[in-house]
């Protein structure tokens, strides 16, 4: 499947949160071959436009990506991260004030808990929760169990009374797009960012 | 051998191996052909930097060592888990630090092992796995999906840089999909 490049992305990206005054549900099909550069440009494109977010990781550690981050001049900062991959693996839990641990069960009321809980903290009124990869998830968690989580997020984040605009973001691999359960989550998207 | 040429400006790039603190993760998708000299340049331009574990899940020992004789190695800094060997027969290194393992079925045991090796070393480690394909056909590709994220995320909160190959074209679109967008990088050649 062809994907519009990067820059395309993270332009797309910045006309649809531009679009929605009060925030919306997107879904984004990024490239697997580069999918970490493709989120952290993501990221960092939404920082950059005044956003502050809750950064769900089911891929990696919270040490990790804060690493990445650094790298990539993306401000930490500016982001609160639930960091599920250390919880999956059962890894030792780093402590840091931007990071945010769940128990190593996995439970979802408890991570929609945590989203909920954090978005008051952020300070700016535009603010995102972005999903780093909605299939990862579906690896450690039945497929129902997966809706379920982006069902309960969806509604939280629709009926959560913040001023200024929310936008829930989940990423998925394009080569994943036509998969039964993430078709089903399109469904419930405002905007697909894809080609 | 342009394409290997490449792979070795690659593996020698300090600003993916060396100047990364986390360590890399990285995927290597090449032909059926180049792979079997990936393995033995990988050794000899890693092997001399890091404490270097390596899991054989295509080939035995003795055939990779066939390949990588002309290459310097530091063996001292060397230790391969044999999934092969004894699973086909072959005979077993013997002036090499190595672990025989008996196949690929026991996940579990085969990545405590591989944990124990790299635990063994001191200052920076690296994991290479010589064949990612041959852990999903033996295991399934959503086990294998599950435990690789599992895998690469100790990795990660351990700061150790890992290179997997894998035959370009053989995984199913869908399994490619849900096990490449977890490296840092997938490079072809």
């Amino acid at each position: 499947m062809c994907v519009m490049d990067q820059k395309t992305i993270e332009q797309e990206l910045l006309r649809v949160v531009h679009s929605h005054e009060h925030g919306a549900i997107i879904m984004a099909e990024l490239p697997e071959e580069n999918y970490l550069d493709a989120t952290s440009a993501s990221v960092k494109t939404l920082l950059d436009d005044g956003f502050e977010g809750v950064y769900i990781s089911f891929q990696r550690p919270f040490d990790n990506l804060k690493s990445i981050f650094l790298r990539k001049d993306i401000d930490i900062n500016k982001l609160l991260v639930i960091d599920v991959a250390s919880a999956l693996a059962k890894q030792s839990k780093v402590l840091h004030d931007r990071c945010i641990h769940i128990d190593n069960k996995l439970d979802i009321n408890e991570l929609v808990r945590a989203i909920y809980i954090s978005l008051p903290k952020l300070i700016s009124i535009k603010k995102f929760v972005f999903i780093d990869s909605i299939s990862t998830i579906s690896l450690h968690k039945p497929l129902s169990e997966t809706l379920r989580f982006s069902e309960f997020l969806i509604r939280t984040i629709k009926k959560t009374p913040l001023s200024g605009s929310t936008f829930l973001i989940f990423n998925v691999a394009s080569g994943l797009s036509q998969k039964k359960f993430i078709r089903d989550i399109a469904l419930r998207v405002e905007e697909t960012i894809r080609e | 051998m342009a394409d290997l040429n490449y792979l070795a400006q690659f593996l020698e790039d300090d600003s993916v191996f060396e100047s990364v603190p986390d360590g890399s993760v990285v995927l290597v998708e090449t032909s059926l052909d180049l792979i079997k000299h990936v393995a033995p340049l990988i050794i000899s331009k890693l092997g001399v930097r890091f404490g270097f574990v390596l899991l054989l899940t295509d080939k035995s020992f003795v055939d990779v060592a066939r390949d990588y004789k002309s290459n310097n190695i530091v063996k001292e800094n060397l230790s391969v888990i044999d999934c092969v060997a004894k699973k086909e027969g072959k005979p077993l290194m013997k002036d090499t630090h190595h672990i025989d393992l008996s196949g690929l079925g026991d996940l579990e045991t085969m990545f405590a092992a591989v944990f124990e090796e790299l635990e063994g070393f001191s200052g920076r480690k690296f994991l290479c796995i010589d064949s990612l394909n041959e852990l999903i056909i033996s295991n399934g590709a959503v086990n294998m999906a599950k435990l690789l994220h599992i895998v690469l995320t100790q990795l990660r909160t351990r700061r150790i840089g890992c290179l997997m190959l894998s035959v370009q074209d053989s995984l199913v679109d869908t399994v490619r999909a849900d096990v490449i967008q977890l490296f840092d990088k997938v490079i072809h050649f």
